[in-house]
């Protein structure tokens, strides 16, 4: 029956509804092979759903039984016919085509019709009896006239018909010599199409109408077949929903049948076949949740119905098949654009194919077990034919067409049944079953974001292998899945794979693997009793000493095992490594914890390391080594014990090592890091145990998700695997001498001192200054462009001893900068036992604070001190400077140096008024240079700078060096030209006397190139009489002068005023170019006339006028 | 009838699991775990939908021929799963959500006893008793 299991091609493949083409002589006439090829070539997808085969004009069909008049007595034998399906998929025709070469004006007319006539007669005879539809195909050369106009085609074609006794329908005109064959067979093609659809509705009318003489007692099975017969009619004429229809009524008389033992198998190969058709249709009909519970219903319906007991392996492998089957068909769909969802794909359905493989497989071996010897020797291997020669499908072979009522020859079944599973057993390979259904169900979990299903898929996987004695495949698949179940804690799942594990690695004679699986089977968290925990580890302890391990319980003694073994030992060499096992990523029995005791060490200090173990086998273990390594292997000598007795463990016992070494001076400034702990076991043959990490969460040994060790001991302990290595602390001393604060540009002494404090002379002593500002200078002499930086040396300083040195800093922008001072220096020292040399470094930091030492403010005056807002063309002018020590202080000024712009012309003054001032704090000095502009129009100049040289006055009685004067530079003010319209020159006395007349002569000069015009009024006041014009209108000539002369008799003494003298422009100016603004002449005469004169009284014998004018 | 309970951790790993047939643990225990791969899928479906109050019962997880899986989170992340054998119709959906409460009023329970460390393995004697009479009661 295993062939049944397997659905069978015609089943599977869609239907296509089939014309036969005869008349066709393919391989003599070249035309004929055309036509024939224009049917069957390519791009069929695009053309109706027909399938073509080519008969031979004298091709004898399957003969059609006589149709039944009475179904009284008819009882059937079998449900589905094997050959009934292909039979009408490739042998019976739903239309015949007839092609014949006949031209309408064909001079042999009369013979050539009649033979076709014969010819259509003799295929219909052939036929007779099915629904097959006949056509006839005239071939010919001449093309076609519109048939309204050849009236001989339509009288000829009409006779024909006649003759033929065809329906004018089904006779065709092909051109057959035209270019556009292709299009004629296209049409052709349809026109067979829709003819086929009729003949298939016909015979599946013919079915139908048998229904009523059936009756349900006998004929159960009949209702069944027909259903069926008429579903696949609908397919052929591709009516899918008609088919599901029929396809599903047909399932459903299935199940009204009365099932029994006998024809139980039968029942359910053909319910499959049929649901086949069902699920497929729906799929196919988009009712993905229909064919899903049609599929559902289907195995609750057959899930129990077993049959004979001793067929209960075939009943597992029809259940898988099942499964199996639909999980493709709902592949498929998925394939064709069918949404999938996690929870509902075919995964699940060849998931339950494998479940069902493996019950299979069970069932076969156990009942093959059952079986007695005698019965398996006497058995005669099959004596019966092959299931597939059978009638119908699903029958047994040792007992075809027989009647399920009939009473069965219990004997010649069970031996039929026998046969069939020593078959089973030692001819089919189950396991491939097994892990192909597996494979399918973990591909689709995958596709179906199901990591742990899959996972679960695979342990199943793994699980057959190993039964299947396929112990590489099964070790290989599992090394993955133990790191999976580890890492979520899933520790009874651990421990059942690494039980699967152990047994693998010891049927498969591999000690190292089994040594693994041992360790981290005796650890604390796998689900083990300690007697169990204590028999592996005595057995993992016995492979050190080459002692084969005894066979898992639940397998006997294994004579090829033990011979793997021992051939394994023997290929070991004395203490050879059998395995390294990385700890950290597994749940070991010793856990580990190797920290340093600080972040940092110094180059000379001693470098400490603790390494905690706990150690949570069953049994006591004593280890023979242990190291730690670290980045540097020079160290591994410090980092070990040797001593086994400190290397014995109880059973949950801690213990903590601590190592010491010094740094080596290469190591010094790098960081040191532990790479792994490693513990040696056994002598005879050596395994290690390895923890090992590159990170401080690594290489907790307990990876933050291995929560074992936070019980034991090691809690809290916070692991640092890498230290660094700091230069040797220096023990030197750095003083600085200055007085704060800086002034800015200065250049501002240090006075260093370094004291020696340690005990040794050191050596190579090198001292980096450097600003850490960009504004910063520095330099080792007294001079103000220094660098960044500036490095001092000294060869040797004896212990005790202090050097010194003298660094100069200069700061550009006031504020606070930092200096660095770095002393590096080398140093014979005896750390540990061994004298060795040491760099050390000392870092002192200066903030220095800096300020503005002196302002500068600069004023343009008149020669008279009047503060000038424009600077007079042609006129001197002095530009007077006001220094200011802003500093804490006293400064000493060497010079003020004027720098004028070229058009303001500097009356040398002979040596700077500031030469060799010294300012106390807050102390202003005035420096004053006489100047005038010698031309210009009225715009705005850079008058110039002035440099002011000065040093701090109190600096003098420095060491030996002299501090050189700093420049602070000042820009003077921009300023605006004026050139002046009207020079006024008043010539007065420096005083005048009571009474006594006095001479003023006002000069006006007309500068310009311009004649000007002026009113001059004098007016008068109460301290002076004059003579001299009071109102005059005057007239100037460019670079001309014009004089007015008046005689002053003064009335009162003291500083009185002037009689006001005011200037004009006439109203009658007829040049408005020429008159001058009235506020620029004012401005003038303020300018340049005085207002106020001092008068003095008269002499003491002139009093009398005095008191008389008192009086 | 419910055949098997579970707890589930937030970082996914067993805290608790009871079943009625102890010859089945390891099955469960293999089951218990895949059912993981469901619930975190309905937690991020409803992550999507992106409501503030997330219903704690998740429904039915997945179901195969042999078991059906029903699901529930607490709002600290622990999973709890009651695995009910496929043959059993009678026990609703409301009767399973009252179970659940049951259930998680029993974890809250063992949550404020001060001795537990949320994250451990369960071992109270209690809460399995509790536990242990739910499977009864509801086969």
């Amino acid at each position: 029956m295993s062939s049944d299991l397997e659905l069978p091609a015609e089943l599977m493949s869609r239907p296509l509804a089939l014309v036969g083409l005869t008349g066709l002589h393919v391989e003599t006439n070249q035309t004929h092979l055309l036509i024939w090829n224009s049917f069957t070539s390519s791009n069929r997808n695009e053309r109706p759903p027909l399938n073509f085969i080519l008969f031979g004009v004298n091709h004898t069909f399957p003969v059609a039984k006589p149709d039944r008049a009475s179904y009284e007595w008819y009882i059937p034998k079998g449900i589905l016919k094997r050959k009934w399906m292909s039979k009408h998929l490739n042998q019976i025709p739903g239309v015949l085509v007839l092609f014949y070469d006949l031209e309408w004006d064909d001079p042999a007319w009369k013979a050539k019709h009649a033979e076709c006539a014969h010819l259509i007669q003799t295929i219909r005879m052939k036929l007779m009896g099915r629904g097959t539809k006949l056509c006839l195909v005239l071939l010919q050369n001449s093309a076609p006239l519109p048939s309204s106009e050849d009236i001989l085609a339509a009288d000829r074609a009409a006779a024909l018909c006649q003759v033929c006794e065809l329906p004018p329908k089904s006779l065709f005109v092909l051109p057959c010599r035209s270019d556009h064959l292709q299009g004629y067979t296209l049409r052709l093609e349809s026109a067979f199409y829709e003819l086929c659809q009729s003949s298939y509705h016909l015979s599946s009318r013919a079915i139908r109408s048998h229904r009523d003489q059936l009756n349900r007692t006998n004929h159960g099975y009949l209702f069944v077949r027909h259903q069926f017969k008429i579903g696949f009619y609908h397919e052929l004429k591709q009516d899918v929903a008609m088919a599901h229809k029929h396809y599903s009524q047909s399932y459903a008389h299935l199940l009204e049948l009365r099932i029994t033992d006998a024809n139980v198998t039968e029942v359910k190969i053909v319910s499959g076949y049929i649901g086949y058709k069902v699920w497929r249709l729906s799929f196919l009909l988009n009712l993905p949740r229909e064919a899903i519970a049609h599929f559902r219903s289907h195995m609750d319906f057959f899930r129990l119905r077993v049959g004979n007991p001793l067929s209960k392996f075939e009943h597992h492998a029809w259940l898988a098949a099942q499964f199996s089957t639909f999980g493709r068909l709902f592949e498929d769909a998925i394939e064709l654009g069918l949404p999938a969802i996690q929870t509902q794909h075919p995964g699940f359905f060849y998931q339950q194919a494998a479940q069902q493989a493996i019950q299979r497989k069970k069932a076969c071996y156990q009942d093959y077990a059952a079986l007695e010897q005698t019965a398996i020797d006497n058995l005669t291997p099959l004596p019966f034919g092959e299931s597939s020669q059978l009638e119908f499908y699903g029958q047994r072979p040792w007992r075809p067409n027989r009647l399920s009522l009939e009473p069965s020859d219990m004997k010649a079944e069970n031996d039929g049944i026998t046969a069939l599973l020593v078959r089973e057993r030692l001819q089919v390979d189950l396991t491939a079953m097994i892990v192909g259904a597996l494979t399918n169900a973990v591909n689709q979990f995958k596709n179906h974001r199901s990591p742990r299903m899959k996972q679960y898929l695979l342990v199943q996987m793994a699980e057959e292998y190993c039964r299947s004695e396929n112990y590489t495949e099964a070790l290989t698949l599992l090394e993955p899945l133990l790191w999976d179940y580890r890492k979520d804690f899933w520790w009874m799942p651990l421990t059942s794979l690494l039980q699967l594990g152990l047994r693998c690695a010891y049927l498969s004679g591999r000690p190292a693997e089994y040594f693994t699986y041992a360790v981290e089977l005796c650890s604390r968290v796998t689900v083990k009793s300690q007697e169990e925990k204590a028999q592996i580890f005595d057995n993992l302890v016995g492979i050190l000493q080459k002692r084969i391990p005894p066979a898992p319980p639940d397998s006997g003694e294994n004579p090829a095992a033990t011979q793997l073994w021992a051939d394994q030992f023997a290929s070991f060499a004395k203490g050879a490594c059998i395995t390294t096992i990385v700890t950290n990523t597994i749940s070991s029995f010793v856990e580990v914890k190797a920290t340093f005791t600080g972040k940092q060490f110094a180059a000379e200090d001693v470098v400490e390391l603790e390494v905690h173990v706990v150690y949570t086998g069953p049994k006591p273990i004593r280890f023979t080594s242990l190291h730690v390594a670290l980045n540097n292997s020079a160290y591994l000598p410090f980092c070990q014990v040797k001593n086994s007795d400190e290397l014995e463990f109880e059973p949950n016992q801690v213990r903590h090592y601590e190592f010491e070494f010094v740094a080596q001076p290469q190591d010094i400034g790098t960081e040191l890091q532990i790479v792994s702990v490693t513990f040696e076991m056994g002598h005879e043959l050596v395994a290690y145990l390895r923890c090992e990490g590159s990170s401080s969460e690594e290489f907790s040994s307990l990876r933050s998700e291995f929560p074992s060790a936070t019980e034991k001991g090691l809690a809290g302990i916070f692991v640092l695997n890498t230290t660094e290595i700091l230069p040797r602390t220096a023990n030197v001393e750095l003083i600085v001498h200055h007085e704060a604060p800086a002034l800015r540009g200065e250049c501002y002494p240090l006075h260093l001192e370094l004291f020696n404090r340690e005990n040794e002379d050191i050596i190579n002593v090198t001292l980096t200054v450097t600003t850490s500002s960009s504004n910063g200078r520095v330099h080792d002499q007294p001079k103000i462009d220094g660098n960044v930086s500036v490095q001092l040396k000294n060869e040797k300083l004896i212990a005790g001893q202090t050097c010194q040195w003298n660094v100069f800093a200069q700061m550009e922008q006031p504020g606070k900068h930092c200096i660095t001072f770095q002393v590096n220096y080398e140093i014979n020292s005896a750390a540990g036992n061994n004298s060795c040399t040491y760099k050390s470094q000392y870092v002192k930091t200066l903030e220095l604070e800096t300020v503005q030492p002196v302002e500068c403010e600069a004023q343009f005056q008149t020669i008279q001190f009047q503060p000038l807002r424009q600077i007079p063309v042609g006129e001197q002018c002095v530009a007077v400077m006001t220094v200011t020590n802003l500093s804490p202080f006293p400064l000493q000024l060497e010079q003020g140096v004027w720098k004028f712009d070229t058009l303001l012309t500097n009356h040398p003054m002979g040596n700077s008024q500031l030469a060799g001032l010294v300012l106390q704090k807050g102390e202003k000095a005035n420096d004053v240079a006489v100047l005038s502009l010698s031309n210009g129009d009225n715009r705005h100049i850079r008058t110039g700078s002035y440099t002011l040289k000065w040093k701090r006055s109190n600096q003098m009685k420095a060491e030996g060096y002299k501090i050189p004067y700093s420049a602070s530079s000042f820009d003077l003010p921009e300023m605006e030209t004026w050139s002046v319209p009207l020079r006024i020159h008043v010539t007065l006395p420096a005083h005048g006397y009571v009474r006594e007349p006095m001479n003023m002569a006002i000069v006006i000069h007309n500068p310009g190139p311009s004649y000007i015009e002026l009113d001059v009024y004098m007016s008068s006041n109460d301290a002076f009489m004059f003579a001299g014009n009071k109102q005059i209108k005057i007239q100037i000539y460019p670079e001309d002068d014009y004089v007015l002369k008046y005689n002053l008799y003064p009335l009162l003494s003291g500083f009185v005023a002037l009689p006001p003298l005011q200037l004009k422009t006439p109203t009658s100016t007829i040049d408005p170019v020429v008159a001058m603004d009235q506020s620029v002449l004012d401005e003038l005469v303020s300018r340049y006339v005085p207002t106020h004169i001092y008068v003095l009284p008269q002499a003491k014998e002139k009093g009398k006028t005095n008191l008389l004018r008192s009086e | 009838m419910a055949v098997c309970i579970g707890f589930i951790g937030k970082e996914n790993s067993p805290l608790f699991l009871r079943c009625i047939n102890q010859s089945q643990e390891l099955q469960f225990h293999y089951i218990m775990h895949t059912c993981i791969d469901f619930v975190e899928e309905k937690i991020i479906q409803s992550n999507k939908s992106g409501s503030d109050v997330r219903e704690l019962y998740l429904g039915l997880l997945y179901s195969s021929e042999e078991v059906k899986a029903y699901g529930f989170v607490t709002n600290t992340k622990i999973k709890i799963v009651i695995i009910i054998d496929s043959t059993n119709s009678l026990l609703r959906d409301n009767e399973i959500r009252a179970i659940f409460r049951k259930l998680h009023n029993a974890y809250t329970e063992l949550v404020c006893n001060p001795f537990y460390t949320p994250g451990d393995p369960i071992t109270s004697k209690s809460f399995g008793a509790l536990v242990d009479e739910l499977l009864a009661s509801s086969s």
